[in-house]
Order: C-alpha cells, then sequence, then structure tokens
C-alpha cells in the first residue's frame, strides 16, 4: 500500500480510530495486524521472509541475553548471518552472478548457475538492518532482550517505517508500544502536518520533477549536457523530496497515535559542507552505519589517520551497496566517501575559515557541497555504468545542444515552482524559524498555510500513484 | 477513553470541519475561475481538444501521440489534397485514447478522412495507463457537463472521476500556469494541432538500443 493512495488514507484513519477505541492491551495486536495487512497488500508472500527474520531474531535475542563468552557472540553471528544471508540471497544474488559470469565469460567459460528470477521483497534493506540493530543492541547490553513475541514482532512490522524507514532502534521505540497512549489534541495536529508536508514533497516537488528527470535519464544518448547537467541537478530535489516526504509521512502517521520516530533528514540542501550535507541525510541510515560498523572500526584504528579516512570511504561503499546491486550504487557511494575524505583533507590542510568570512564560507559551502552531492547523484540514478559515464562526459563537455526542444515546455516553469517553494521553506526553517505559516499562532495565518499547502497540492501536485524511489531498496 | 481524551477529539474534529469548509470554499472559488479560464481562452492541448470535441469542422482529422502531433503537417495536406485538416494527437497518448475522443467528434461531424497512427510500442499495458492519465487530464474538465465524457470516466478511471467530483480545482490539476498566464506569456506553435518542434538535432553516437 502506497502513502500516496487514497486506500493508504483510508487505511491511516481506521486504523488510528480503532486504535484509540480498543483498550491499551489490544492495540499492538491491532498495529501488528495493520502492519501485515500493510505489507501483504504489496506481495503477500513475502511476508513469510519477514516471518522467518523475525522468528530468527526474536530468539537469537534472548539466547544472546541468556548466554555469555563466546556463546554470546556466536548467536549474534548467527542472527547477522541469517540476516545478511536473506538480504544477499534477494538482493546480491543476480549481481553477483553476473559478474561470475563477466568474469567468466573474459577466459572464455561459461557460468552454468542462471539468475534467478523473482522480485525484491519490499523495503527488505530496511527491515533487515532494523532487526539487525536489535540484536547488535542486545548484544551490547543497550537493550533488554524482548520476551513479548509480539511487541518485537510489532518493532520490526511497525507500518509506518516498515518498508522505508527510518530505521529504528530498540531502545527508541520497544518501550513505546507500551507506554499506554492518549489521543491528544495538539500531538496529533503536529502529527498531520509533518504528514501534510511530506504529502507536498513526495506529489508536488519529486512526483513533478521524476517527469522531466525520467524523461532525460532513459535517454541519455539524446540529450544535451546542458539538459542532462539540469536533469542531474533535479534528480537530488527529486530523490530528496520523494524520500524525506515518505520520512515525513512515516513520522506524521506514527506522531498521532503517539509514537516517536528517529528524524531521518534535517534540511540536507541547507548543509554547509559535504560531510554536514551527509550528516543531514538519511540519518538513520547513515548512523546506523557509524554505530555499527565504523566506530567499532575506528576503535581498532587507534587514532591512525588513513585508516579512519579509509574508513570513511568503506562505509559509503557499504552504503551505496545497500542501496542497490548496482556497481552505480557502489560507485556513487565511493564517489561520497572520497568527497568527504578530500574535503576533510583540504580543510585540516589549508584551514581556509582562516582566510575566507564565515558568511561566504556559508554562502560558497551550501553550493559547492550541493554540487558535489547532486553530480555524484547521476550514478544514483543512471541506469547502468556505461550510461552514467556518457552522462558524466557529455556534462563534463557541455555535450552541444540545446536544453529544450524549442521554447522551455510549461512543465519546466513547474519544476522551477516546485524546487524553489522547496527551498525557500527550508531557509526560513533553517534560518528563520521564527518565520512560520502552519506553525504560525495566528489562527488566521496557520489556517491560509493549510490552504494555501492544499491547493498547491491539488493544483501542481502528481496523483499518478508513482512509487517511492526507496521502496526498492 | 477518558473523559480528557473525548474533549481533545471533539476539538480535533471541530477544527477539522471548519478546515474542511475553508478548503471546500476555496476550492470552488478558484475552481470556477479556473473553469472560466479554460472554456475562454484555452492553450495548447486543451485548445486542440477543445476544437476536436465541441466544433470540429475539418475534412481531414489525424489522431496519434507524439510522432502525430510533431509529424504531421496539417499545411502539407491541406496543399496536396486542398482539403482542411486538423491534427487531434496527443503527447503520451495511445488508441485508448484517440478512440474516445473520436467517438464524441463523430456525434457532432464526419469528416472526409480520418489518419491513425498507431505504432506497436503504444500497445503496451504502461501506454494504455499513461493514455488513460492523458484522457483523465482532458476530459475531468467536462464530466460535470457531458455525461458521455462522465460514462467513459467511471468507466477507465472511476478513482480520477471522484477526486473530480470532490474537488473542482482537481479537474485542472497541472493546468493553472497556462490558463493563468495565457498567450501573454507562451507563445502557442500550434498549427491546427501540428506542433512543430525546433533545434532536435542529436549530436554524436547512439546505441541502437536507444534509437527510436
Amino acid at each position: 500500500m502506497l502513502f500516496n493512495s487514497l486506500d493508504f488514507v483510508g487505511f491511516f484513519f481506521i486504523v488510528t480510530a480503532l486504535f484509540f477505541v480498543l483498550p491499551h492491551k489490544y492495540r499492538w495486536l491491532l498495529l501488528l495486524m495493520a502492519s501485515c495487512y500493510f505489507y501483504m497488500d504489496f506481495i503477500p508472500i513475502y511476508i513469510l521472509v519477514l516471518g522467518f527474520t523475525i522468528v530468527v531474531d526474536y530468539f537469537a535475542g534472548i539466547f544472546i541475553e541468556k548466554s555469555a563468552g563466546a556463546k554470546r557472540k556466536w548467536f549474534l553471528r548467527m542472527s547477522i548471518a541469517a540476516n545478511i544471508g536473506i538480504l544477499g540471497f534477494f538482493k546480491y544474488f543476480n549481481f553477483i552472478n553476473d559478474n561470475i559470469t563477466f568474469f567468466l565469460k573474459l577466459f572464455h567459460f561459461t557460468n552454468p548457475i542462471t539468475d534467478l528470477s523473482f522480485i525484491l521483497p519490499i523495503g527488505l534493506s530496511f527491515h533487515t538492518f532494523q532487526a539487525m540493530s536489535y540484536t547488535i543492541e542486545v548484544y551490547r547490553g543497550n537493550q533488554k532482550a524482548e520476551r513479548k513475541f509480539g511487541i518485537y514482532a510489532l518493532y520490526v512490522m511497525f507500518y509506518p517505517q516498515l518498508v522505508a524507514g527510518p530505521i529504528e532502534r530498540p531502545q527508541n521505540i520497544i518501550h513505546q508500544f507500551y507506554e499506554p497512549k492518549k489521543f491528544n489534541y495538539e500531538r496529533a495536529v503536529s502529527g498531520l502536518k509533518i504528514v501534510l508536508w511530506g504529502y507536498f514533497k513526495k506529489l508536488v516537488v519529486a512526483d513533478r520533477i521524476s517527469i522531466y528527470v525520467n524523461a532525460v535519464y532513459n535517454n541519455p544518448y539524446h540529450h544535451s549536457g546542458k539538459t542532462l547537467f539540469v536533469a542531474t541537478i533535479l534528480f537530488w530535489v527529486q530523490i530528496y523530496c520523494d524520500f524525506s516526504g515518505y520520512s515525513d509521512i512515516a513520522i506524521g502517521t506514527a506522531k498521532v497515535m503517539g509514537y516517536d520516530l528517529m528524524q531521518n533528514f534535517r534540511r540536507p540542501i541547507l548543509g554547509k559542507s559535504v560531510a554536514e550535507k551527509w550528516n543531514r541525510w538519511h540519518i538513520s541510515l547513515y548512523s546506523w552505519f557509524r554505530d555499527y560498523v565504523y566506530t567499532p572500526l575506528a576503535r581498532k584504528a587507534r587514532r591512525n589517520r588513513t585508516k579512519l579516512l579509509a574508513y570513511i570511504v568503506v562505509i559509503f561503499l557499504l552504503s551505496g551497496l545497500w542501496h542497490g546491486a548496482n556497481w552505480t550504487f557502489i560507485i556513487w557511494g565511493g564517489f561520497s566517501g572520497l568527497s568527504v575524505v578530500v574535503e576533510r583533507i583540504y580543510k585540516d590542510k589549508v584551514k581556509p575559515q582562516k582566510y575566507i568570512p564565515k558568511i561566504w564560507m556559508t554562502i560558497f559551502g551550501t553550493i559547492i557541497a550541493f554540487m558535489v552531492t547532486a553530480l555524484s547523484c547521476l550514478f544514483f540514478r543512471a541506469l547502468n555504468v556505461k550510461d552514467a559515464l556518457h552522462i558524466v562526459k557529455s556534462i563534463a563537455t557541455m555535450k552541444k545542444g540545446p536544453l529544450f526542444k524549442g521554447s522551455p515546455p510549461i512543465n519546466f516553469y513547474y519544476y522551477i515552482i516546485a524546487a524553489a517553494l522547496l527551498i525557500i521553506v527550508e531557509i526560513f526553517q533553517e534560518y528563520l524559524p521564527q518565520v512560520k505559516l502552519i506553525n504560525n499562532k495566528n489562527v488566521v495565518i496557520r489556517y491560509a498555510g493549510y490552504i494555501i499547502i492544499l491547493m498547491v497540492i491539488l493544483m501542481i501536485g502528481v496523483f499518478n500513484g508513482s512509487q517511492f524511489i526507496y521502496f526498492q531498496f | 477513553m477518558t473523559k480528557e481524551e473525548v474533549k481533545h477529539v471533539g476539538k480535533f474534529f471541530k477544527k477539522f470541519i471548519i478546515l474542511l469548509v475553508l478548503l471546500f470554499i476555496t476550492d470552488r472559488i478558484i475552481g470556477t475561475l479556473l473553469e472560466n479560464a479554460y472554456k475562454n481562452a484555452p492553450q495548447g492541448d486543451i485548445k486542440t481538444f477543445a476544437h476536436s470535441i465541441t466544433d470540429p469542422t475539418e475534412d481531414i482529422f489525424i489522431y496519434g501521440s507524439s510522432r502525430a502531433v510533431h509529424g504531421y503537417d496539417t499545411r502539407v495536406f491541406t496543399d496536396s489534397l486542398n482539403l482542411s485538416c486538423f491534427n487531434s494527437g496527443r503527447e503520451n497518448s495511445n488508441i485508448l485514447y484517440h478512440t474516445s475522443i473520436l467517438d464524441e467528434m463523430l456525434k457532432k461531424h464526419k469528416p472526409k478522412v480520418i489518419v491513425l497512427d498507431v505504432s506497436a510500442r503504444e500497445l503496451t499495458w504502461r501506454s494504455a495507463e499513461n493514455s488513460k492519465l492523458v484522457l483523465a487530464s482532458m476530459i475531468l474538465p467536462y464530466v460535470h457537463s457531458d455525461t458521455s465524457f462522465a460514462n467513459i470516466a467511471r468507466q477507465l478511471f472511476p478513482e480520477e472521476l471522484m477526486k473530480a467530483q470532490v474537488s473542482k480545482i482537481y479537474a485542472y490539476n497541472s493546468m493553472v500556469l497556462s490558463l493563468a498566464v495565457g498567450k501573454r506569456k507562451f507563445k502557442d506553435k500550434n498549427l491546427n494541432g501540428y506542433v512543430p518542434i525546433h533545434g532536435t538535432k542529436i549530436t554524436g553516437k547512439i546505441p541502437a538500443s536507444q534509437k527510436s
């Protein structure tokens, strides 16, 4: 079930109404059943895959807590192996097999193993990482093993964040399932405001811009360097609004019921450096890699600077691989990691803050970091490495040709309006938080804000029910 | 539910209803303004569509997707055959779209020649889905006044019809800029439905997979 469908709107209101009508002791069951229905609306059979990981990690948590020493570590390893195994099988089998086939072909051999033919279980990378987070935290002693199977299952399956995050930590969410929740007007309105802004990002900005980006990126050889450059920049805005829009809807719907999910985006467009942009982007994933991969490696590196910088690249490479089984994602991850490392070395050696006034550092830092991260996204969007390299070459050499066939189509003005609205709102949120529209204390301004956003959604929103990009991960 | 919760729920629904009423009023006001602009100064695709179904008079009518819109110069047909010609093609459409508007046109006018441009690519499920959306964007403004369009919408996209019945603005989704600015800003290059495109020469090598 897609968040941007009428079905979901009905589903959300029914589940929320039942949630507050039911006594507290039955609410977890309602949420679990609703989450199962939500998930099975995509491909029902894949609930078995999810069920398998839930059972494995539930028992792994208990065994880890009960055991000590090497046995404890063994249970953790078994749990992680089961999760990675499922992820590897469904997500990476064909990728690895294709690469083996390519390698064997170089020596005139054939690969007897054929590719598997199935659709990737939706949101697999998200709930697998969330499940691993649980067993690791139990192993570290930060979280007690959950004894109630239904609550643990709900931790993995809680429908707002089941298929595209935020990737939660057990310490943040499990205890909330035990707390009795009361309907609170302020909280419900605050949640719905977040949902409204999420829909704006998805329907008005992301889906509107996707029309242009898809047209260009699905036929990159037909377009000029200028067109590819503009499409690449717009793609960054598209993917940001698509994913953060989903996160907002997830966070908002959970908030209406009284649950606090972690923040997933913090206006990355205004990050003043490449590193800061990444600190504001997909926070739940990058903090996952930081907490469970980078920090243990960094401790072993013992302040060895070269190793620490290399680990940053490793983390980004892994994050690229997490996004998809394609070399384009790996290159994107590698490039992103290298850009962070280069920036850190530059700042340490040159110390530009000594020579450049703060205001200019902020302006140039924001623009340059945006260009670097946006251009790296062309690897994220390109269909394959060959296309990506063609796009890089076309942009670098500014391949001849017009930006448009003839004069700009009217749709292009919509892209500009949509992106401009987003940037203006984010600038206000970041630098002038006292200026408020839908959070204004004045009731007239507040209601005018609601109506303006809803009218803009109705007038220029795209209602073709397109999937969220991150569903594929 | 506790008494306090009931109080909160009551407050929530009271404010929610106020918002819905304000939203309904704004929707009707803006929707009516857009409706007037749509009827009085149609532009581009809207103009082509409106002519095809409301006052068709030409001898030749051309139907097809973007290949027809940008490929069939109505002036050539008129010069060569000495017959008036109108290009009713629409980008991103397929036979589903053409059938629907052709039926509407034939109720009012019988042309001498009908040209239907169809390629194999347009017979896919995806193409039909796109065509439905294109058709929806064109006929939703008419569903309140034209029962045959309302019936088409009920059959092909009942959800869209429902949205258009709830919101008056929704029927004019994505048209607001062209309706608001109209002829003043965007030069209409429409030549009896034919839209030439210039500057489309592609330089460099194109892989076979991307050649249409």
